[in-house]
């Protein structure tokens, strides 16, 4: 009789132990699952659909849109209010007659109008430097390694009331001149940078459409 | 040695909700940080779980 009990104690331990096993292996499993996952959405197929998810569809429609004159012609202007990431909405004004698509990243636009090229990008600053100390020493450094960079320009601006900064630089692209002027204006989160570039022949018209577009530029949280 | 392990599984998830909520991460940072951040919150929890659900059998005329 003893000897019994002592076996259906021991059973009873045996089955304890198995459920809670069977709980480890489950764990264990889900985990192996979800780093597979994680590592798919990361570096895997499925990062541009973190990438998207941050997109609001809505920065990509135009709300308005207005005439400005250059060089005697006359060119619209389509407004457009990125809201996609928080802390970070603006407004600026794009050339209605070509082509804007969303930017690589949330929060970005590509533009091309007339064979000038632009990109409106935001940009994150580390916490532990200044704008105009990270474009100095970050992006200048990388900007060097375009095929025939040399700077032209570089100045200190205030673009409606925004601490800015303007580096105008030459490069080759197919052994072609270009000229491209890059403005950063200073946010309370992150950095707009926009980006503007022609073959050097239609610099003094991009230059033109380029003051157009950076005085458009507006952080909506201000 | 149980309370060891999980005390040690706790400093991994604060080091993970440090990294995906706090840190400052740079652009170039951002996909590495996320995979980091997320797998050092996935891998402490379910070591947390483990460490909970772990019985070590007891061995033959062991009372």
């Amino acid at each position: 009789m003893d000897n019994h009990s002592h076996q259906a104690e021991a059973h009873t331990i045996n089955q304890f132990n198995n459920i809670m096993n069977k709980k480890v292996v489950v764990v264990f499993a889900l985990t192996v699952i979800a780093i597979i996952v994680l590592t798919l959405y990361s570096f895997g197929p499925l990062s541009n659909i973190r990438k998207q998810a941050k997109m609001n569809p809505g920065s990509l429609e135009s709300v308005s849109s207005e005439k400005a004159a250059v060089s005697n012609k006359n060119i619209v202007l389509n407004v457009y209010h990125n809201r996609d990431l928080k802390e970070n909405y603006y407004t600026v004004k794009l050339p209605q007659n070509g082509q804007v698509l969303a930017g690589k990243k949330a929060g970005g636009y590509s533009f091309s109008y007339n064979g000038i090229k632009g990109t409106v990008e935001l940009m994150d600053v580390p916490d532990n430097t200044t704008l105009e100390l990270y474009i100095l020493s970050q992006e200048e450094p990388k900007l060097r390694k375009i095929i025939g960079y040399k700077r032209e320009d570089y100045k200190k601006l205030a673009i409606n009331g925004n601490e800015s900064y303007q580096l105008t630089y030459a490069s080759k692209i197919n052994g072609t001149d270009y000229k491209t002027i890059r403005t950063y204006v200073v946010g309370q989160d992150m950095a707009i940078v926009i980006t503007i570039s022609s073959p050097q022949s239609d610099f003094a018209d991009m230059q033109n459409i380029a003051s157009l577009v950076f005085n458009s530029f507006r952080w909506e949280n201000k | 040695m149980k309370n060891i392990f999980f005390f040690i599984s706790l400093i991994v998830l604060g080091i993970g909700i440090y990294l995906k909520f706090i840190y400052d991460v740079p652009d170039s940072q951002e996909n590495i940080n996320f995979f980091v951040s997320w797998f050092l919150i996935i891998v402490s929890i379910s070591s947390m779980l483990i460490n909970l659900f772990w019985k070590t059998p007891k061995q033959k005329g062991q009372d």
